[in-house]
């Protein structure tokens, strides 16, 4: 599937980026559409804990971890894996949920990452034509 | 080429800059300062399945967080 940059911000002009489409699934809740950004740089899936209590998942009940983000700020995550989809393929997220927002503002996008949605779609950034081709991969066979 | 639409788009997402945005066929419902507001302001407009994400202030790319 090819997906276009989107717009995410403006500085000397605008600035586009893998801002995609995706929902999360949680039990005994309805589809929660949402978008994130493909984020190579990012070892696993970083989702905003404001969905979490939106959808009542148990996500704060997880002991924090510390992670670290660029730039070496380090940041308080709860791991807690939960199903997702993209394109009509429902694949697993193993997120690193966070306060992406404090009292005054937004701080941050949901990220899509290496650890989970890069194992289950092949991602090729195409700078020039500024979009990704996205790809799910065959599920393997034991 | 950019369509009006899409432009339109665009000017009305960067208002939303620093806080949650509803989405729906690439237009902006809504914005607001939580998850809650933007999904009841959507549901004022009869929109059930909104695209609702957080949209951080982006001035410089994304290369922090």
């Amino acid at each position: 599937m090819w997906v276009p940059y989107q717009i995410i911000g403006h500085g000397s002009g605008p600035i586009y980026g893998p801002l995609v489409e995706f929902e999360i699934i949680a039990p005994l809740q309805d589809p929660f559409p949402t978008k994130g950004l493909v984020d190579s740089g990012a070892d696993s899936s970083l989702l905003d804990i404001a969905i979490a209590d939106e959808l009542n998942l148990p996500v704060r009940k997880v002991p924090g971890k510390i992670a670290q983000a660029a730039g070496g700020i380090l940041f308080a995550v709860h791991v807690f894996p939960i199903q997702a989809r993209f394109g009509g393929i429902t694949f697993e997220l193993d997120a690193r949920w966070a306060a992406l927002a404090d009292d005054e503002e937004v701080r941050g996008f949901n990220l899509l990452g290496r650890g989970d949605f890069f194992q289950a779609f092949k991602v090729l950034f195409d700078q020039q034509r500024e979009g990704i081709e996205i790809t799910p991969y065959r599920k393997k066979k034991y | 080429m950019t369509t009006t639409k899409e432009r339109r788009f665009a000017e009305e997402l960067l208002k939303c800059a620093g806080k949650y945005v509803a989405t729906h066929n690439d237009t902006v419902i809504a914005c607001g300062s939580s998850i809650r507001e933007v999904k009841e302001k959507a549901a004022e407009q009869n929109i059930k399945r909104p695209v609702i994400f957080p949209l951080p202030k982006v001035t410089e790319g994304h290369n922090f967080f």
